[in-house]
């Protein structure tokens, strides 16, 4: 099994590219762009949205309840008579609190479900694409797990998209 | 710190369990020591024992309480059985128990300034004397005011050696006993009785603080109550500036300096027209020109028929002069005379149970004999600081040629110089003694700790003097001297005291009088009749600006100086601090130039000095009023620290008169002013009601017109005023009462305060930068002007709110609401965010900017019960929460709630408040004396439009004036 | 995101290449000139002197600043809401504008971010350096102590607690997000251990398609929480003292007021800031008058309600009849402290004014100077709120009058330094504009258009 790793300066040929791989029914394969691109995700994802939002809200959810037991909890633990007469629960106090702890929460777990789904931190993620080009300037990608005539096949395909440059990693050649 | 004062704790600790093996001084033996609550002599760690013993702050000689806690005496408080200040107690009693243990004592008796033995030191004042009576100089004994077994013993053993007994106070009664000699024929000063009289005149005796006894304060007390006399004295003051009892006036008159004489005279003469007087003054007075002489003293003359007419038709007191008169003996002269007319000789005014001046010598007795210091071989000073309170011509001048000083003192005063000897007297607190100071009234000082320092009392001292001189040994007509003073004193009062008594056993009729304090008999009042036959002289008016200069109302005559609780209680008139001030009127400074912090140089024909000011709105352009008691030299570290001393302008011993120059000098750098603005700023903080109105009310504070729209009660009823209820106090919620009718601003209870509770003194610089401690802040608001100066006092301290400001802000806990309704404070876990105290309307809460410190042996007088703040840390008033404890918890154990007699008195303020202004109580009780108080028809909270539901209440000052809103502030 | 239409709005040359905005952007990290050695050594002093202040403080107690009773707070609370303030501009540009879909954020946001974090970071010393115990200052944290006490969460100081660490947690986590893709390109642009660093930095990004989904979605989330919490935290800050009954802070005008303030200092700061450093860096293709005349537009705005708010507070006070309230806010005109209203008025509400002609607002001196004068007359703002209606509370007789003195002077000069030795690193360690969003607002490079130009 070999990858096929292309380089393109321009990004309509990434697209081509993309919608290209996808009519030839390979669907394993990663797409790099130095900044965000929302013709790719649309081409890939289909607008379908990313499930980090779940995370988003069960944080948010979660730091609300904590920082209301917090506040409510503690006061109730010990009754001290309460400042200036308010009652040991005194929800106009603990608002503040709990909207916090709601947001301090909620960013924390969003940042968790953000590396979880990126798979990050990560030290050899896509060994073909450590090039520093694509940082810089340049879109990359990479077709994964195809035979070797495939993969030929698919690096021409590429080459006629108009990538710059195109390899094949990974297998052998015969 | 913290871990500091708890090992010096352990200490005291240590040393009590000697202490009460022998707790009193080894002269004297240990089971005459008899405490006045506590049956059992010996020392109960925890438990405070009481002993019943003499106050030795001023010369009124009142009855006082020491607490000793762990052998150390922590506290002083009134004697209740006491018939002069009846439990109260000044700000300078309070202050002396600093004397005892001020860092400054003596450790032992010094001889040419080295530490001796005491029997070298006694060795070389025998010699002294015996050298003295060789080359036949005189010897002197020069002392303050004494009494009974104490000076008789002086007078026995001097008067042996063939020397002279001196006895001066410097503020004594001295022009008014020569005033009341010429024209009665008595050498006394009389008593005056207010708590009867609708009219108090007063020609600037400063009778509600430093000039007589706290009886005074008391009486006009009772005569501003409606609710015990029913009627509201009307205090007029007739001087050229407003006294610490000035300020308390309905009306002030401030005739030329000089002319006090003729305008008393003047209204005597008006007096005696209106009433038809003929009795045997009318002759006296018949010739005088009323016109003329309230003419000559720029007094408008309505104001003068005013007040015939209130002579004439009330009860009244005149009362005498002041140090700031000029020509004293004249206008004391003047006032009797006028006492008389108006009827009020043997009524209000009063011979017998008054100042017993017996044996006191005027100045000009004392200046003979120091005139002629050269041939003086010896001078006992007993206690008298005689370079300081004296004009150096005098008093300095002596010091230079005697020939040996010897000086029963516990400390360094400016008197005691390198070639003196010390015999280290102790203070009251570590001696033997006795006092009747007030005639009848024979007041015993009893040892009630043991000494800190080697010390022997004064008699005692004198005893072991006569031993080595050989005198007063037995012989066959008499016993001789006894061994020790407390055998004398004993021996005295079986035959000046107890015969005069039907007790039956003088052993138990001394147990009593230890236990009591003394033995009071009571002396009838009588009257007196005229003996004069014409006027002397009513002395010529001023010309240009004079000086008069005033006692300072906590270091008095300079005695207190070394005090720090003298020295940091602001004076309440002015509320400076750490310094001595020339009153100055506003136009003074305004010529001048002044600003705020700025010293005036004063220069009379007898020196100059530098002092701070204050813009007093009552004083005379022609006057510049000085305040005494700071400015020393050599008597110790706290006296020595700031001021000048204002004798030094004087050529003779006469306070007022001199005439003065003022010039601008640099900057102050010691005194500071702790009151924010002169008055309230058209603020409602304080409130007056109108004479005419009391009575008329129904409810609290129905007859308090509030600045504010009074909180509707429906608003409560219907849950709209407050968002949350009241909290729940189950038994107690406790709180005071302020009657700011009664309350005088003598400043008792500040001082009552430091001493109860730790309060450390910051000293002049942190005091200068706002960092005072004073949990209690007698706040001067300075409403009026001209002949109405409506000055108001209101003693603020934490209102113990209970919905508190400063509670709900703290983020650590530190302060809460307790079940008793106090605002407690958990010093430990302060972190000193000072929110709470941002947060306090009533600005009542003290912050630890820095750890201060108790030089040794300062520390031994903190009060274990109270923990001592650091570095940090917030701190207020708690009504005296650990004597709260120790009441709840003694009633407690036989299972009842505090009664209220046990509560009225209980914080340190109130107990000591001589105007008995503040009143202790359960709020939650509605028979309790607060609980009345607050239904009072004057009765109001301090900024009660914020509905803080504080749990303090004062009752409105009454007001004579006719000037409508006389509330002051409001829109 | 934002789309690509109009790149003239966007005020960037359409003739950059990805590869030459990368190049510019961190060309400036490597090496270091005279200036910026001066800086450091001015921030050096700075600190020195401020540090030798705070020492005293610690062993000699809170008593060796000028507080005054019952002036409690002084100089120290009044720097910690002036950096608080400063705080905002950061995330508010980046988060609320983010949100808005406006370009010119794009180029200032970065450093915004940064002096933000700085800021949070400079205002967090003063509760510690501001407490009576400054050992015990740890016992604000949310923490049962031995006896299961815990803090009063009902204290505005609680909130401030929670607030502030919130803000400082959540601006860091989005300022880092936003850096990912930048730490990547600088990994592939260094060698050797420094590369290693910024890998780590990176987490292995590599800005797949996978990627980018979730940052996308997760960064449009922080946006979403950094909004409200801009708005909330000066809120509650400002509830330290409308949550008191002192006289001049017991107002419910509060909240809006201080938000404004706050982003009013923001973006002066930014300007401060930012004109500099584009002009030393030579980004003016990046941050340019257009940037800084948004900037400047936003401070006409909050501005004029800060104006607005002033005007409100002394008319009310005035119409309320309210003896304390009026005295108060007479005071503070015309009493001691006149010179610091003075101050505040003329910097926060005169100067700006010129910002409304444009010859003015695209002036590159009158922006920056007027820029330091707002934030000069904000400082004054907080300190007459705080000193003035401390040193006149409700009681006259308890009046007094507060002045800093050198030790607090020296506490403010450390934070500046603080603020400015962060800000410095910064610059030299992280790009301080986001390279990945400057390429946004690029033309893509597209075949076809190639195509029509041969």
């Amino acid at each position: 099994m070999s990858n096929v790793k292309a380089i393109f300066g321009h990004l309509d040929c990434l697209v081509d590219a993309i919608d290209g791989m996808q009519k030839a029914g390979h669907s394993d394969f990663a797409v790099t762009a130095p900044l965000p691109r929302h013709e790719i995700e649309e081409l890939i994802y289909k607008g379908e949205p990313s499930p980090v939002r779940w995370f988003t809200l069960t944080g948010a959810v979660f730091g609300g309840t904590m920082g209301f037991a917090l506040c409510s909890l503690t006061h109730l633990n010990w009754p001290m008579i309460i400042p200036a007469g308010k009652p040991l629960v005194s929800i106009p106090a603990f608002i503040i609190i709990t909207f916090e702890a709601t947001v301090l929460f909620g960013c924390l777990f969003t940042l968790l479900g953000l590396l979880y789904h990126c798979g990050l931190p990560a030290k050899d993620m896509d060994p073909e694409l450590e090039d520093p080009r694509l940082s810089d300037d340049v879109f990359g990608m990479v077709v994964r797990n195809l035979d070797a005539a495939s993969a030929s096949a698919v690096q021409t395909t590429l080459d006629g998209l108009g990538a710059i440059e195109t390899s094949i990693t990974g297998g052998s050649h015969a | 710190m913290a871990e500091l004062n708890r090992r010096d704790f352990l200490k005291v600790l240590g040393i009590s369990g000697t202490a009460s093996a022998c707790s009193i001084d080894p002269v004297t033996p240990i089971e005459n020591v008899l405490p006045y609550v506590v049956t059992p002599d010996q020392i109960i760690p925890g438990i405070a024992t009481w002993f019943a013993t003499q106050c030795n702050g001023c010369e009124a000689g009142c009855g006082v309480m020491a607490k000793n806690r762990e052998g150390r005496i922590i506290n002083i408080q009134g004697n209740p059985e006491h018939p002069t200040n009846k439990g109260s107690i000044c700000a300078k009693g309070v202050s002396d128990l600093q004397a005892s243990y001020s860092p400054d004592r003596f450790d032992g008796p010094m001889v040419g300034g080295k530490a001796a033995s005491w029997d070298d030191a006694l060795e070389a004042t025998a010699s002294a004397v015996k050298a003295a009576q060789v080359a036949g100089k005189k010897i002197v004994w020069l002392g303050r005011k004494r009494t009974g077994a104490t000076a008789a013993m002086t007078d026995e053993i001097i008067g042996a050696m063939g020397g002279t007994v001196l006895r001066w106070e410097p503020l004594g009664t001295e022009a008014l006993r020569a005033a009341a000699k010429a024209v009665f024929g008595i050498d006394e000063a009389p008593h005056y009785a207010l708590d009867q009289a609708h009219t108090v005149v007063s020609f600037g005796a400063d009778f509600l603080n430093s000039w007589g006894n706290p009886s005074h304060a008391r009486g006009f007390a009772e005569a501003r109550d409606p609710s015990l006399c029913g009627f509201v004295t009307q205090f007029w003051t007739i001087e050229g500036r407003l006294s610490n009892t000035g300020v308390n006036c309905d009306v002030h008159l401030s005739p030329v300096p000089g002319t006090e004489a003729g305008l008393a005279l003047a209204t005597a003469k008006l007096l005696a027209d209106k009433k038809g007087y003929t009795g045997r003054a009318a002759s006296l007075i018949a010739g005088i020109d009323a016109e003329a002489l309230i003419g000559a003293a720029g007094v408008r003359m309505e104001r003068i028929v005013e007040l015939v007419d209130r002579l004439a038709h009330n009860d009244s007191v005149v009362m005498p002069s002041g140090t700031t008169t000029i020509h004293e003996e004249a206008v004391n002269i003047a006032t009797l005379i006028l006492n008389e007319v108006a009827g009020n000789i043997g009524n209000s005014v009063v011979f017998g149970p008054t100042a017993n001046d017996t044996g006191i010598n005027t100045f000009a007795e004392v200046a003979a004999v120091l005139g002629d210091a050269a041939n003086i071989g010896v001078l006992f000073l007993d206690e008298l600081d005689i370079a300081y309170t004296m004009p150096a011509s005098i008093g300095r001048a002596a010091l230079g040629q005697i020939g040996q000083v010897v000086a029963f003192s516990s400390e360094p005063t400016g008197s005691i110089g390198a070639q003196s000897i010390v015999l280290p007297s102790g203070t009251g607190l570590e001696s033997w003694g006795d006092n009747e100071a007030i005639s009848g009234r024979h007041t015993l000082q009893q040892p009630s700790m043991k000494p800190l320092k080697d010390i022997r009392c004064s008699s005692d001292s004198l005893l072991g003097l006569a031993g080595l001189l050989g005198l007063g040994a037995a012989t066959d007509e008499t016993p001789g001297l006894p061994a020790d003073f407390a055998t004398y004193l004993q021996g005295w009062w079986n035959d000046n005291v107890f015969e005069k008594t039907d007790a039956p056993d003088f052993a138990k009729f001394w147990r009593n009088a230890v236990q009591t304090g003394g033995h009071f008999f009571d002396v009838t009042p009588t009257g007196a009749a005229v003996q004069m036959t014409r006027l002397p002289d009513a002395g010529a008016p001023a010309d240009g600006t004079t000086l008069a200069l005033f006692p300072h109302p906590f270091l008095y005559d300079g005695r207190h100086a070394n005090r720090t609780w003298a020295q940091e209680v602001p004076e309440p008139v002015s509320g400076l601090v750490w310094g001595t001030w020339a009153e100055l009127s506003p136009a003074t400074v305004s010529n001048l130039g002044l600003e705020e912090g700025d010293n005036v140089t004063l220069t009379t024909d007898a020196g100059s000095i530098d002092v701070g000011f204050f813009a007093s709105p009552a004083v005379r352009d022609d006057v510049v009023a000085v305040v005494m008691g700071n400015g020393h030299e050599g008597a110790g570290r706290y006296a020595d620290l700031t001021g000048a001393n204002p004798v030094n302008l004087l050529s003779e011993m006469q306070y007022a008169g001199a005439s003065v120059q003022v010039t601008r000098a640099g900057k102050n750098e010691t005194l500071s002013s702790q009151i924010g603005n002169i008055d309230q700023d058209d603020r409602p903080i304080t409130y007056l009601v109108k004479a005419k109105d009391v009575g008329t009310g129904s409810g609290p504070g129905s007859i308090v017109h509030l600045h504010h729209p009074p909180i509707d009660e429906r608003l409560t009823q219907a849950g709209l005023l407050d968002m949350y209820p009241e909290p729940e106090h189950p038994t107690y919620r406790f709180a005071l009462a302020i009657d700011n009718n009664r309350c005088n601003g003598c400043g008792a209870c500040e001082a009552a305060c430091y001493a109860e509770n730790n309060i450390a003194t910051v000293g002049p610089e942190q005091a200068r930068r706002g960092r005072h401690m004073g949990w209690i802040r007698l706040s001067r608001y300075w409403e009026g002007s001209g002949e109405e100066p409506d000055v108001r006092f209101q003693p603020t301290m934490c209102q113990q709110c209970s919905h508190a400001p400063c509670e709900g802000v703290c983020p650590v806990l530190a302060t809460y609401h307790n079940l008793d309704g106090l605002n407690a404070m958990i010093y430990n876990r302060c972190v000193g965010t000072r929110y709470c105290a941002n947060n306090c309307p009533y600005s009542a809460r003290r912050f630890n900017y820095h750890s201060y410190d108790w030089p040794e042996p300062f520390h031994m007088m903190l009060n274990p019960d109270v923990l001592t703040r650091t570095m940090g840390v917030m701190e207020k008033c708690t009504f005296c929460v650990q004597r709260i404890r120790e009441v709840k918890d003694t009633y407690r154990d036989v299972g009842q709630t505090v009664p209220d007699e046990a509560l009225l008195t209980l914080p340190a303020c109130a107990s000591a408040c001589p105007a008995e202004a503040i009143t202790f109580g359960n709020a939650k009780d509605p028979n309790s004396t607060v609980s009345k108080i607050f239904q009072d028809e004057r009765a109001y909270a301090m900024l009660s439009e914020l509905n803080t539901k504080p749990g303090v209440r004062y009752l409105a000052r009454i007001s004579h004036s006719e000037v409508e809103d006389g509330q002051g502030g409001g829109h | 995101m934002s789309n690509q239409e109009n790149n003239a709005e966007a005020q960037v040359d359409t003739d950059l290449t990805y590869g030459q905005v990368t190049k510019d952007i961190l060309e400036p990290l490597f090496g270091f000139g005279k200036i910026y050695f001066a800086a450091l050594a001015l921030v050096g002093i700075g600190l020195a002197y401020g540090g030798w202040c705070i020492i005293q403080q610690l062993v000699w107690g809170l008593g060796v600043a000028g507080y005054s009773q019952p002036v409690f707070w002084g100089l120290y609370i009044t720097t910690f809401v002036f950096w608080i303030g400063i705080g905002h501009a950061g995330t508010l540009i980046s988060a609320v504008l983010f949100l808005f879909r406006s370009k010119w954020r794009t180029g200032v946001y970065r450093a915004a971010e940064a002096m933000t974090i700085f800021a949070v970071m400079t205002a967090a010393l003063f509760p510690a350096l501001h407490v009576g115990r400054m050992w015990n200052a740890y016992w604000l944290f949310p923490y049962p102590n031995q006896r299961q006490l815990w803090q009063n969460f009902k204290s505005p100081l609680m909130w401030d607690v929670f607030a502030v660490s919130t803000y400082f947690t959540v601006s860091t986590i989005f300022f880092y997000i936003g850096l990912i893709p930048d730490f990547a390109a600088l990994r592939d642009r260094t060698r050797g251990i420094i590369s290693k660093m910024y890998g780590s930095l990176a987490i292995g990004w590599r800005g797949t398609d996978r990627q980018w989904r979730h940052y996308m979605a997760a960064y449009g989330f922080f946006a979403a929480f950094a909004t409200p919490l801009v708005l909330s935290v000066h809120s509650v800050v400002s509830w330290d003292f409308a949550m008191a009954q002192t006289a001049g802070w017991h107002s419910t005008l509060f909240p809006p007021y201080f938000v404004a303030g706050a982003i009013f200092s923001g973006c002066a700061m930014v300007i401060t800031l930012m004109l500099p450093l584009s002009l030393i860096f030579k980004w003016d293709k990046y941050i340019n008058v257009w940037h800084f005349e948004h900037l400047a537009k936003m401070c006409l705005l909050t501005g004029g309600i800060l104006t607005y708010a002033y005007v409100m507070e002394h008319f009310i006070a005035w119409y309320s009849d309210n003896p304390y309230e009026w005295g108060i806010f007479a005071y503070r005109a015309t009493g001691d402290y006149w010179w610091v209203f003075w101050i505040m008025v003329s910097c926060n509400c005169v100067f700006p004014l010129l910002w409304w002609f444009k010859k003015m607002r695209t002036n590159l001196w009158c922006l920056w100077i007027v820029s330091v004068f707002i934030n000069v007359g904000m400082w004054f703002e907080r300190f007459n709120i705080i000193a003035s209606s401390l040193a006149h509370q409700f009681d006259p007789a308890a009046w007094t009058y507060y002045l800093p003195n050198y030790i607090e002077i020296g506490v403010l000069i450390f934070s500046f330094s603080w603020f400015f030795l962060w800000f410095l690193l910064f610059v030299k360690v992280m790009p301080s504009v986001a390279i990945a969003e400057v390429k946004e607002l690029l033309p893509p490079p597209l075949k076809y258009k190639e195509g029509a130009a041969k």
